[in-house]
Order: C-alpha cells, then sequence, then structure tokens
C-alpha cells in the first residue's frame, strides 16, 4: 500500500516513514503544504496521512483539493490542536479519521489499515474469500485452515488485491504500491510475484483466485465472504 | 431615584413650582406698588382740581355757587363719599391752629358745623408746607373722643396726597385728598388667588409636557437598553441604530468594547492551540524516539521507561491545563448558542470516524433550544461526551433534550454496557477512564464537567432508559 505523510516536523516524519515502512507500507513524504498537495493531487497514493499546521498551505487546504479532484483514497488527520472545533472542520472538508499528537504507532498503524478496509467495503480485519483469509493485523494468510508462508511483497500483493476483491488492478498501480518512488524496479517483478502466489494458494490449479485481464491488469476472483 | 423619568419629571417640577412661586411673588408686589402709587397719584390730582372750586376771601374760604353743580359732579364721579371700599374724601385745614376749614364729609358746611362732628371726621397726622406736596400711605388719626362702635374706617389704610399754600398774612393751609386702599387689597387677593390657579394649572401643563417629552427624550434610551437585551440574548453582536448625538459616544463606546472582547477571546483561543501545537509536537517526536528505542530492543532499559512514563504525564498535564485555561476564561457577556446545528456537525462527523459501527443518531433537540455557552465550549462538550458514546455504543446514539426551569437538559444516551454500577461519578474525575485502551488523554468526561460548572450547569452520569440501556449523560445548562 502506498501512503503518503505529509509532516513538516523533520523528527516525526522520518519517525513515521520508518515505522509506516516497517509495517509493509511504501512511503511518500512531503515537508510542506505546497510539496503535499502536489503529491496528494498527482501520485497513485491509496491512503494519506497530513498534518493540519503545515507552512504555505495548510493541511484542510490538501484534503479539499485532494477531495475536489475527485479522489476518494481515506484521509488520516495528524494534528496536535485536538480541539473538536479543530476535528469537525478536518473531517467536514473530506478526511475520514483523525490522531492527536503524541501518538502511539501501533494505533496510527492500526488506523491507517482499518481506513484502508473501510475504503474498500470490509469491515474486520480479516479479509475472507472463499477458503482464503487474510488476516491484515497478524499479516497471515490462511488456506483452508492452514497458514500459507508467504514472503513480505507476496503479502503485499495478496493483500492489495484482496482488500479491491472485484476490481482490476493495473501492473502499474501494483508496482507503486509496492516500491517507492526513487527505487529500482523490474519489470517482470510482479509477474513472478503473481506466478508464486498462484502457486501457494491454488496448488491444484483448481480455485483460480488471481484472473490475469491481458493489457488491463490482475483480478482478485474469489468471492467476499460476509 | 433609580428612574430617569422620575428624575426628570422631580426636577423639572421643583424648578417650575419654585420659578412660578418668585415670579407670582414679584409680580404681585409689582403690580400692588404699582396700584398704590397710580392711587397716591390720582389722590394728587384731586388736590389741584379740587382746590380749584375754592376761592379765599377776607380770611375765608368759600365755594364758588356757580360752579356748585360741577362741584358736585366732581365729588360724584370721584367717589368722594364717606363709605366704600375705594372712598375717597378730602379736607381744607388751617396749618397752624389744625383747624378744620372744609371736609367733603359734609361739603357745604361751615367749620362750627364740622367741630360738632368731628369724631367722625376722617384727619391725618400730616403737616405740608407752603407750596410742598406730600403723598403718603397713612391711617387716619383717632379721634379724641372716639365713637362707638369705632367705624372701621379708622384702622385702614389710605393713600393720601397733600398740597401745602399759603394766604399771607392769614395762614398757612393744607388740602388733604385720601382714599381708601381697601379695593386694592380685594384686587390683590384676586390677583393671588388667579396665580394659584394658575400655578396648579402650570403643574398639570408641567406633567403632561413632561409625559410628552419622556416619550420623545427617553424613547432612545429604552431603543438603547432594548438592543442591549438583544445583544445579551444573542440576537445580534452589535449596537446598531441610529441615536441621537448624546448617545453616540456610549453607543461607540459599547460596540468597541463587544469586538475587542470578542477579537480578545479568538486571540486567546489563537494563543493557546499555538502553544498546544508548539508543545505537543516535540512530545510527539519524542514518544516516537521512545518506542522505536523500545522495538529496537532497547526499551527495558528503566531509564527509557521512565522517560515515557514522564512524557504521557507531560502530555497529560499540557492537555488539561490548556483546556481548564480555556475554559476558565471569564467573560463579560456570553450569548445563548443553539445546540442543534453543533450536534448534527458533531454526528455527521462521527459518523465517519465510526463508520464500521453503523451508528444510528437520533437527535431530537429543537432547533429552538439554545443554552449560555461558547460555541467552541459545546463543541468540545458534545464532541467528547457523544465521541464517548460512539466508542461505547452497540449501534445506536441519542441526543434529547427538554426544560427545567431555566436550564436546558440535555440528555445523551446509548445502547452500550453503560457506567460501572460502583461510583459513576469517579469517572468526572481527571484521569479515571471507563476504557483505557481507546484514544484520548482521560480527560474528556473532567473537562466536560469543568466546561459545565464554569457556566453553573451541572453533568450526572446515569441509566438510560428503556430501549437503550446503555449510559446515559444528563447535561444541565443555562438558558
Amino acid at each position: 500500500m502506498r501512503v503518503l505523510v505529509v509532516e513538516d516536523e523533520n523528527d516525526i516524519r522520518e519517525q513515521i516513514a520508518e515505522e509506516l515502512g516497517a509495517a509493509g507500507f511504501v512511503v511518500d513524504l512531503a515537508a510542506d503544504g505546497i510539496q503535499g498537495r502536489y503529491m496528494a493531487c498527482e501520485y497513485p497514493i491509496d491512503i494519506a496521512v497530513i498534518d493540519l499546521g503545515l507552512p504555505e498551505v495548510n493541511g484542510i487546504e490538501i484534503i479539499e483539493a485532494v477531495r475536489a479532484k475527485g479522489l476518494d483514497y481515506p484521509i488520516l488527520i495528524l494534528t496536535a490542536r485536538g480541539r473538536w472545533q479543530n476535528k469537525v472542520e478536518g473531517l467536514e472538508a473530506g478526511a475520514d479519521d483523525y490522531l492527536v499528537k503524541p501518538y502511539h504507532f501501533e494505533e496510527l498503524i492500526a488506523r491507517l489499515k482499518a481506513l484502508l478496509r473501510r475504503n474498500n467495503r470490509w469491515t474486520q480485519a480479516s479479509l475472507v474469500c472463499g477458503p482464503i483469509t487474510l488476516n491484515t493485523s497478524e499479516q497471515r494468510v490462511i488456506l483452508n485452515g492452514e497458514e500459507v508462508i508467504l514472503t513480505a511483497y507476496e503479502y503485499k500483493v495478496l493483500e492489495h488485491l484482496i482488500l479491491h476483491a472485484g476490481e482490476v488492478i493495473s501492473k502499474t498501480h501494483l508496482t507503486e504500491s509496492l516500491y517507492a518512488e526513487d527505487s529500482d524496479r523490474d519489470s517482470n517483478v510482479i509477474e513472478v510475484f503473481i506466478r508464486r502466489l498462484r502457486t501457494k494458494l491454488d496448488p491444484d490449479n483448481t480455485l483460480k483466485p488471481i484472473e490475469t485481464l491481458r493489457g488491463r491488469g490482475y483480478r482478485f476472483t474469489l468471492p467476499r465472504s460476509t | 431615584m433609580n428612574s430617569l423619568r422620575a428624575r426628570q419629571l422631580v426636577s423639572t417640577l421643583g424648578i417650575m413650582i419654585v420659578g412660578i412661586l418668585i415670579l407670582g411673588l414679584t409680580l404681585n408686589h409689582y403690580y400692588k406698588q404699582s396700584a398704590i402709587e397710580e392711587r397716591l397719584e390720582k389722590m394728587s390730582d384731586y388736590t389741584d382740581e379740587l382746590l380749584g372750586f375754592f376761592i379765599f376771601n377776607r380770611g375765608h374760604f368759600v365755594l364758588d355757587v356757580d360752579a356748585k353743580k360741577s362741584f358736585d359732579e366732581f365729588l360724584r364721579t370721584n367717589k368722594f363719599a364717606t363709605d366704600g371700599s375705594d372712598a375717597v374724601f378730602g379736607y381744607l385745614q388751617d396749618v397752624s391752629t389744625q383747624e378744620l376749614l372744609w371736609h367733603s364729609y359734609d361739603p357745604y358746611e361751615g367749620k362750627e358745623s364740622l367741630q360738632k362732628t368731628q369724631n367722625y371726621l376722617l384727619t391725618f397726622d400730616l403737616i405740608s408746607e407752603p407750596n410742598q406736596r406730600n403723598k403718603n400711605i397713612l391711617r387716619p388719626v383717632m379721634p379724641r373722643d372716639p365713637p362707638d362702635p369705632m367705624p372701621t374706617v379708622f384702622s385702614k389704610t389710605h393713600a393720601v396726597a397733600s398740597l401745602g399754600f399759603s394766604y399771607s398774612p392769614h395762614s398757612d393751609y393744607q388740602l388733604v385728598v385720601a382714599g381708601n386702599l381697601q379695593s386694592l387689597d380685594v384686587a390683590n387677593e384676586q390677583q393671588i388667588t388667579l396665580l394659584v390657579i394658575l400655578f396648579f394649572i402650570s403643574i398639570l401643563l408641567v406633567i403632561v409636557s413632561q409625559m410628552a417629552l419622556s416619550f420623545w427624550v427617553v424613547s432612545p434610551i429604552q431603543y438603547f437598553e432594548e438592543e442591549v437585551r438583544e445583544i445579551e440574548a444573542g440576537k445580534q453582536e452589535f449596537i446598531a441604530d441610529t441615536y441621537p448625538e448624546e448617545l453616540v459616544p456610549v453607543k461607540n463606546a459599547i460596540n468597541a468594547l463587544l469586538h475587542y472582547e470578542k477579537g480578545q477571546k479568538q486571540r486567546y483561543r489563537d494563543a493557546l492551540d499555538d502553544l498546544a501545537h508548539s508543545l505537543k509536537t516535540p512530545l510527539a517526536a519524542m514518544q516516537g524516539f521512545i518506542e522505536q528505542e523500545q522495538r529496537s530492543g532497547r526499551g527495558d532499559n528503566p531509564r527509557i521507561k521512565g522517560m515515557g512514563g514522564q512524557l504521557e504525564r507531560m502530555n497529560d498535564i499540557i492537555a488539561h491545563q490548556l483546556r481548564r485555561a480555556v475554559v476558565h476564561e471569564q467573560y463579560a457577556m456570553i450569548t445563548p448558542e443553539a445546540v442543534q446545528p453543533i450536534l448534527k456537525r458533531l454526528a455527521n462527523s462521527l459518523q465517519k470516524v465510526y463508520r464500521d459501527k453503523n451508528i444510528e443518531f437520533a437527535l431530537t433537540v429543537p432547533e429552538i433550544d439554545k443554552c449560555r455557552l461558547e460555541y467552541d465550549d459545546l463543541m468540545e462538550l458534545f464532541g467528547n461526551l457523544m465521541n464517548n458514546s460512539c466508542r461505547f455504543c452497540e449501534n445506536v446514539v441519542a441526543v434529547s433534550s427538554s426544560h427545567e426551569q431555566d436550564m436546558l437538559v440535555v440528555d445523551i444516551d446509548d445502547d452500550g454496557m453503560g457506567f460501572p454500577e460502583n461510583e459513576p461519578s469517579k469517572l468526572l474525575q481527571r484521569g479515571i477512564r471507563a476504557d483505557s485502551k481507546t484514544e484520548g488523554q482521560g480527560i474528556g468526561l473532567a473537562v466536560s464537567t469543568e466546561i459545565v460548572t464554569s457556566v453553573g450547569g451541572k453533568i450526572e452520569l446515569l441509566t438510560s432508559p428503556p430501549p437503550y440501556l446503555g449510559a446515559r449523560v444528563r447535561l444541565h445548562l443555562p438558558i
């Protein structure tokens, strides 16, 4: 998942980047409002963490610009201004949740994952599609009651596909969700991960959980369990 | 005397009463003096005219027989008589012997006859030198052998004019003419009665004019007062109407004060917000460092653990003290704020935050329900309480209102598990949380209590009635 963090305080920005990176997120960083607004509107991000008190352009203006552009990814406000007036203004501008400083990283990560699930119409931490269960908080995958061992990247690809189950996800989008903007990317790596996932999740080739749509991308085909 | 109208009425009445009294007395004195002067002048004229009818012949004064008709006419026309309030009489007297030679009471009798009736004749203690004129206010000389009963005319003052003359070598004489001043006293009494009537008519007119003036002069002050009440009731922000120039400085001063106070509140809040931001951001960074240290395996170091605890404590103190600073700031004028729009804003925002729970908000607070709290404080109060309800409810949060004397009673109910039965009021104290796992500084309920009590309200923790059966927070807020 690709997360944008807009925070002007260097230490906090670096800490969040480190913690979210360790939690499996691909992190884009912006140090001021202008840069943050540009990245929030132009980058293919899945979720954003935005501080309200920013130089040049404040957090509310960034959220309004994102929503005005028709982008509906979840936004979490990170603010030291804990008054309800500030929280409500942020939520009314288009944010989905808020977190008041100082905070615990576990809570920040939990909130982000919850927002991502919610944005894709998942209500629980466990995403269940047919015999496959993906637990986002434990980062474990269960197939027919038995755990499937996945690498970090394999897990990220599967989580992205299951979160958007039923939707077509382009290869570019998957690549951008897995890798940071400035990292070296192998154009065939996504195909490799998809092939490995098919092998691990459907060794008998009976489930066919991941469908390839030529020239368009991939789709997780198993229906969501309610 | 607190009423402007009463002050105006009393002062005007006082001025009018004293003014009319002084004016009346002055006028009365002036008219009386003029009447006396006029009477004296007339008496003086009579002496000249009367002397014209006498002829001095060999030591005796005789009346011109040819002029008898005109003499009678003169006496009659000019009221030479024995009685009456305006009766006039005259007499001719030898100054050296004090002997009466003629008296108008018996105009055709000689001096011998006059001596017989001298007890009834009026004379004055008066000597006029030849060619001398006198004018005086005098009482008649009492007779040596007073008649019984004594005629009242002897006790009356008279306007007396005398003319002295001499016929050498015979003697010096004086002709005296006097007029009763009783008619002037009667006129004076009539004038005083008229003045008293005028006095009461004036008082009546003053009262009527005062009422008209009150409407005309005091009405701007009344409108002014109404505007101040409207501001106090929160229906307007400043004094807007046009007023007479005497009230303009007051209007400007009040508007400036209101503007200043409004700006002051905003500046104070902004300053506290900035302070909160500048303190909490480094706290967040420090807490981040400590968490990272703990995750990297150095978290068991007791110093790191101690720092973490102190940071939590600092954060708690900052949050609490900043909130207290805002809540305890007393302002001169708190305008009533409508509750419903704030509840709607919060419900919409919380619906977003707790979307997973699919909470149903039942807001049954009428649009007109207001309470005397700042908008920010209401936002903070209901934000904290509704957020708590959202955290603990199953899927319903209900807010309703009612009135109890001069208080707006707001109930916030949920269908959760309710407050712990053991002393739920402990939750209102700072630092005690119902759920330590969830986000917050543990001061939400305590801050709400501080907000409510700072304006003289009350907060109660109860159990929701059916169908909710969860927690109920009841607020008593001043209207």
